[in-house]
């Protein structure tokens, strides 16, 4: 019998055999023999409540098979669960790899334009096996409310370019791939920039 | 209501009792007897629903059936004893009286030793 089960039984047992004890100490007659009628009752309830420990001591109580029915320690798969964990593990590495440098590429923006938002979407090689892992594949940057400003190398200060000059904004933007370009080996043709 | 009925028979029996005492004394024991019986016999439905009921929480509660029978029949030989008893003082055998109670106890140690032998055996058995 099951050992969780037998203790249930037992204590079940021992509940029926109080009421019972009641019950035949309302029957005893109130006379001289009522002692020995409760005397009686008493030894075959010290039986009932005793027996069943009795089967404990004889045959030990089994730990290991206890523990198994109860918490199926056989029937979870350690290996499936290892390997789910990593999982998810490489994904958690891959956003916050993706987060920094998205974050990365913005403040490099932000430090040649000035613009009220920028937003960077890169898609990178996800697989942490792969040897290429981590090489960006496409750069998307949407700028906005942009107000121009170039490095000026001699004075290590910015200026503000007018806006209304095509070529010149054409040429920061074109500047600003190249960089992207350059530093994290995108080809140009992946990297695009947005403007609204 | 048969407790009504059970008072209005021993209100009855003792009216005629404390008359009869006077007169004839014997005539009075015997009465006395068939009032008890008679009383008795009214409530015996009753018990034998107890001692259903009683079966099945026995029963439920894993004691061996040959143990609950003991403690009925032990309680049935109080009863009786009992009776006997008090019957006998009525009458006025005092000495009567005191042999059916020397009887009954031993006749229910009598039943309760395979009771105690098997209390004995499991407390031997626990013993490593």
């Amino acid at each position: 019998m099951h050992d969780v089960e037998m203790v249930k039984n037992w204590i079940l047992q021992i509940a029926y055999i109080s009421i019972l004890a009641i019950v035949f100490e309302l029957l005893i007659p109130s006379s001289n023999m009522k002692k020995y009628v409760k005397v009686v009752i008493g030894l075959t309830i010290m039986i009932a409540i005793i027996n069943p420990i009795l089967g404990f001591l004889r045959n030990g109580v089994d730990i290991n098979s206890t523990l198994e029915k109860e918490y199926n320690y056989n029937n979870i798969d350690i290996n499936s669960m290892t390997k789910q964990a990593e999982v998810e593990r490489n994904k958690l590495i891959v956003a916050e790899y993706k987060k920094r440098l998205n974050e990365q590429i913005k403040e490099k923006i932000l430090d040649v334009i000035d613009a009220s938002d920028v937003e960077v979407e890169s898609s990178i090689n996800e697989d942490l096996n792969d040897k290429n892992f981590g090489v960006i594949k496409n750069v998307h940057v949407v700028l906005s409310n942009v107000k121009y400003k170039m490095v000026n190398d001699k004075n290590d200060g910015k200026i503000i370019i007018d806006t209304s000059k095509f070529d010149e904004k054409e040429q920061i933007l074109d500047d600003i791939k190249n960089d992207i370009s350059k530093f994290y080996n995108v080809p140009l043709k992946n990297i695009t920039i947005e403007e609204r | 209501m048969e407790i009504v009925q059970i008072v209005a028979i021993g209100i009855i029996c003792i009216i005629i009792l404390s008359i009869l005492r006077e007169t004839n004394k014997d005539l009075a024991v015997i009465i006395s007897l068939i009032a008890s019986i008679l009383i008795f016999f009214m409530v015996i439905p009753k018990i034998s629903n107890i001692i259903t009921v009683l079966n099945t929480i026995a029963d439920k509660s894993g004691i061996n059936n040959i143990y609950v029978k003991t403690i009925f029949k032990i309680i049935g030989i109080a009863y009786i004893a009992e009776f006997g008893v008090q019957l006998s003082n009525d009458a006025n055998e005092k000495n009567i009286a005191t042999k059916i109670e020397l009887a009954a106890k031993i006749i229910i140690v009598f039943l309760s030793l395979p009771i105690i032998i098997a209390l004995v055996d499991t407390i031997v058995s626990i013993m490593p």
